[in-house]
């Protein structure tokens, strides 16, 4: 019997939101980066199972742009993780608080 | 290979020549010494100014054109609105170029040749969204604005500021990206496509109704308008420009303060006007809640700052809301012209900062360093002073022509309460320009302080441009708005010269009169030497 729609759209928002508190509640650099690549996937996940269920191949072609632009900020982040790891000694976000006001 | 001819590789000229600049300055690089970068800024101006002119040549074409064209199968549109803001970014982007040279001369660690093509790459991708006509489009335009600036807040490493900006800039701003995709996959779960054109068409087939009813089609558009919120830094998602205004090195943060706003608003007016205009009923409160809010929290937290970055980063998120009006208004014409006063003004504002310099060096970035400059440099005061004049809208400059439109728009368009509360808010906002203002003119000199004023000649003619514009904006609009909002291509050469000769008279009296304060430092130093 195959999984109706339904479930991967909950599956993908319950994976959404967990990336959503990750981001909003961690604290370590690597770990709230982790939570934003766990948001990506989840709207993958939502865009393979409508593209599946609408029957159209945009959803699915748009889920390989995501993972390419997601693979370029993978670049990207870690090499300003690392930037500021070696700074700071520690990739601790609470600890880059020099621009307040 | 006929189907490839035909995509409509001519939607998207300049958007092309920017990526072919980048490319080319980011190869070259790899073969130049470190004083030959100077070429790369050359050769980025040379690539902008080509950008202009095909832009400028398309965009009247197209204005007299019946239908808008559509390219690379319906991906791509190519109409007035595309091709008026491929103008204005390629211009904003020159400018913001002009400005780098004089910046890298006092900080060597900075000049590398990556500057100049993540600069243009950003361009790029604004101008991408500035012809989107498929989400696809949108989402992959954003990305391509923001990962060069994620790259370039930082540029300053190891600076601790730099980093820190860049990092948070990049956390939220990927978080942001985050919600705009799941708003997009829920969008096209709703609707079947991600294409504008045909979500507005299943309005049509689906009946008003019952789209506004469904819970996916809602949540999508709630999510899409959180994730652009964050991108044009629209209250109460603006916590990061501040910070990452003031941490990035200070024309990066020129450029990110007056090119990206005309990348985010662009994108929301395609997004908007193009696939949710029968949504009008639903976006248009939300959105005129968060303008009010967006500009009170700008204005109110401007004042209390004491950092100039800090503070012009502050009066972009107010600016940010002011334009709101024209884009709920519907008239985009007008967010255009007030954008080009607004880029205007804030990068000859960054100009005359980029220009001083501490006598040890340092960036002249605290307002009290402003102090008593007028005695000192006139020219840096005066010119100074008359950005944030127009910044603030005062006649006759072009701050208050634009606002002025931009109001009426609103009026016009049902918005009475929100224009009622952007013009209170113009009134917070004269406070702290004004507070520069009366620094530099009224107060005295620190002495210790020893600000000295030295604009390159690339900072110079930033200036004279800016100048330019902000003064014939305010006096003799017509010169641009005729081409700019009617399209009329008459007198075009004119128009150019006339433009330019004033352009060349002020870059002389700049020239003349900073020439002078140099001569007289000489002087000084010459008479106090035998001492």
């Amino acid at each position: 019997m195959p999984v109706p729609v339904e479930q991967y759209l909950l599956l993908g928002a319950v994976l959404f939101v967990i990336g959503m508190l990750g981001v909003l509640l961690r604290r370590n650099a690597i770990v709230i980066f982790m939570s934003i690549e766990l948001m990506l996937n989840a709207v993958n996940l939502t865009f393979v199972a409508l593209a599946r269920h609408l029957d159209s191949l945009d959803g699915q072609v748009f889920v390989f742009f995501v993972m390419t632009v997601a693979a370029a900020e993978v670049a990207i982040g870690l090499a300003l993780i690392v930037a500021i790891f070696r700074s700071l000694g520690t990739s601790d976000v609470d600890d880059a608080h020099m621009l307040r006001g | 290979m006929n189907e490839f001819f035909a995509l409509g590789w001519e939607a998207l000229g300049p958007f092309l020549l920017v990526c072919a600049t980048a490319l080319i300055v980011m190869l070259s690089d790899l073969w130049m010494e470190d004083d030959e970068r100077e070429w790369l800024a050359y050769f980025s101006l040379a690539g902008l100014a080509g950008a202009f002119i095909m832009a400028m040549r398309q965009f009247l074409l197209v204005s007299n054109a019946q239908q808008p064209a559509l390219a690379f199968n319906e991906m791509v549109v190519w109409d007035r609105m595309a091709s008026s803001f491929h103008v204005l970014l390629a211009g904003v982007a020159f400018v913001a170029i002009l400005l780098l040279p004089r910046y890298l001369a006092d900080h060597d660690d900075l000049n590398r040749g990556e500057l100049y093509a993540l600069l243009l790459f950003s361009v790029a991708g604004m101008m991408l969204l500035a012809s989107a006509r498929d989400l696809i489009v949108v989402f992959l335009g954003i990305e391509l604005l923001s990962f060069p600036l994620y790259i370039l807040a930082g540029f300053a490493r190891p600076r601790l500021d730099s980093e820190e900006a860049a990092l948070k800039y990049f956390l939220l701003g990927a978080f942001a990206s985050g919600f705009l995709l799941y708003g997009i996959a829920l969008i096209y779960g709703a609707v079947g496509s991600t294409n504008l054109g045909v979500i507005a068409m299943t309005f049509n087939v689906l009946g008003v109704g019952e789209t506004l009813t469904n819970p996916l089609f809602l949540a999508g558009l709630a999510l899409m308008l959180v994730g652009l919120g964050f991108k044009i830094s629209l209250a109460p998602f603006h916590q990061w420009t501040p910070d990452v205004y003031q941490g990035a090195p200070t024309p990066v943060t020129a450029f990110m303060v007056a090119a990206t706003k005309v990348g985010g608003m662009v994108t929301l007016m395609r997004v908007l006007y193009t696939a949710f205009i029968p949504a009008v009923e639903i976006w248009v409160p939300i959105l005129a809640i968060l303008a009010a809010i967006t500009m009170t929290w700008g204005n109110v937290a401007a004042l209390l700052q004491s950092n100039i970055k800090r503070m012009l980063a502050y009066s972009s998120i107010a600016h940010a809301g002011y334009m709101l009006i024209g884009v709920l208004a519907g008239a985009d014409s007008f967010v255009l012209l007030y954008l080009l006063a607004y880029a205007l003004m804030n990068l000859g504002a960054f100009a005359v900062i980029l220009g001083l310099r501490k006598g040890d060096g340092e960036e002249v970035l605290e307002l009290d360093d402003f102090s008593g400059l007028v005695k000192t440099y006139p020219v840096a005061a005066i010119l100074l002073s008359l950005f944030f004049l127009s910044l603030a809208g005062f006649p006759p400059t072009a701050g208050f022509f634009t606002k002025f439109m931009l109001f009426n728009a609103g009026i016009a368009g049902n918005l009475q309460w929100l224009v009622v509360v952007a013009v209170l808010n113009s009134v917070v906002s004269v406070f702290y320009y004004a507070r520069v203002i009366i620094k530099m003119f009224m107060q005295e000199a620190d002495d210790d302080l020893g600000v000295y004023w030295s604009p390159d000649w690339m900072l110079s003619v930033a200036l004279a441009v800016t100048t330019t514009g902000v003064l014939v904006l305010g006096f003799y609009p017509t010169l641009i708005t005729d081409v700019l909002l009617e399209g009329s291509n008459q007198d075009l050469l004119m128009r150019g010269i006339s433009l330019a000769v004033t352009a060349l008279l002020v870059l002389i009296g700049i020239g003349i009169l900073s020439l002078r304060t140099n001569v007289q430092d000489l002087d000084e130093e010459s008479e106090e030497a035998p001492l």
